[in-house]
């Protein structure tokens, strides 16, 4: 059995010492995280409903920054704004079972959502929250309690850009609970990996597409992902039970 | 499928091949005979295409998307395949309703 920290895969080597936790999926262990931080990104739910009743949440996630990329990458403002904490993701890292996790608080042998083909939550989400908008880029990987805003670049713009151009007015806005979903950090780390000189174009971007979203917003910001990316075959893969793929950056700001 | 011109599952079908990332990080070979989405469409698009999912996935297509999508009938559904995705993300099993957005 594979156990990690935010820092390493230690394979079959148990320390001794320390705290195990397993991490199960149907109710077997895929593997154990040694020392684990304190914080999974299920919390994103809980947090949100704790923050509510102060005032406007705003969920900044950026869908494949894995705490190690997070670590080794220049994101100036990202960093200083929230001081990010490795948090962990949940099994298998895919796109709809971690955000399933995130926005219900719930592991996938709870909610249902193991593969990229599952949709439907079998629980309820934050998109409960009346008046709440999840801003997507052009497809919706869950089927919520409403849809979402679909977004398509217009010619000569990213993904990412077309996102925060539809964010933007609903941060300036008076949804009570925004959440913006960038994707187009995975879409590029499946092409080149996950070498942050590759990706620093994409990292600058979303750094700067985050400050312009927080600059724009009042309220309480959360910024969390959903998996990371390793490096394979000179792609970028996710779905295994390996440090870089089970550990995200967390942090909170108030803005 | 709502749509989608009548006749359209007589219309004639290609051969497509398409390669994607699996969870493993292993690539995965498919290919299938396939249908055009555009030449299915009982609408030219103006500016994007909403595609619904019978588990409610929901997918937006430009116009320049539309033209690189086909319909493929796999394991007994039509799966809308998208051949130069290489991470399936959009790929949508049992498409039940395709609208102007």
């Amino acid at each position: 059995m594979r156990i990690i920290t935010p820092q390493q895969n230690l394979e079959d080597a148990v320390p001794s010492g320390g705290v195990l936790l397993p991490c199960t999926l149907h109710g077997a262990a895929v593997g154990a995280f040694l020392n684990p931080p304190p914080v999974c990104i299920t919390d994103v739910y809980h947090r949100v409903l704790a923050l509510l009743p102060r005032g406007r949440v705003m969920v900044i996630y950026i869908d494949g920054l894995g705490y190690d990329l997070y670590r080794r990458a220049s994101l100036p403002f990202i960093r200083r704004t929230f001081d990010c904490t490795a948090a962990r993701s949940v099994y298998p890292p895919l796109t709809q079972p971690c955000m399933a996790s995130m926005l219900t608080g719930e592991v996938p042998d709870v909610h249902g959502i193991f593969t990229r083909r599952d949709h439907r939550p079998l629980v309820p989400s934050l998109l409960r929250v009346p008046g709440s908008v999840l801003i997507e880029g052009d497809c919706a990987p869950l089927s919520l309690e409403h849809p979402p805003v679909l977004t398509l670049p217009e010619p000569g713009e990213t993904v990412d850009a077309a996102v925060l151009r539809a964010a933007l007015p609903h941060a300036a806005g008076d949804a009570p609970l925004l959440i913006v979903h960038f994707h187009g950090l995975d879409d590029e780390e499946h092409h080149v990996g996950d070498d942050e000189k590759l990706l620093s174009g994409k990292l600058r971007e979303l750094d700067e597409a985050v400050r312009k979203l927080c600059s724009a917003f009042a309220g309480t910001a959360l910024l969390c992902a959903d998996h990371g990316v390793h490096a394979e075959n000179g792609a970028g893969a996710h779905g295994s039970f390996d440090y870089r793929d089970m550990f995200v950056p967390y942090g909170e700001a108030t803005l | 499928m709502n749509g989608l011109i009548e006749d359209w599952e007589s219309l004639p079908r290609v051969s497509i091949a398409w390669q994607t990332t699996s969870a493993s990080g292993q690539p995965r070979a498919d290919r299938a005979e396939a249908i055009p989405l555009a030449r299915a469409l009982a609408f030219p698009v103006r500016s994007r295409l909403i595609v619904t999912a019978a588990d409610g996935y929901l997918l937006a297509l430009t116009p320049k998307d539309v033209d690189s999508a086909y319909l493929a009938f796999l394991r007994g559904e039509y799966m809308l395949v998208f051949p130069g995705d290489t991470t399936r993300r959009r790929f949508v099993r049992q498409p039940v309703s395709f609208e102007q957005g």
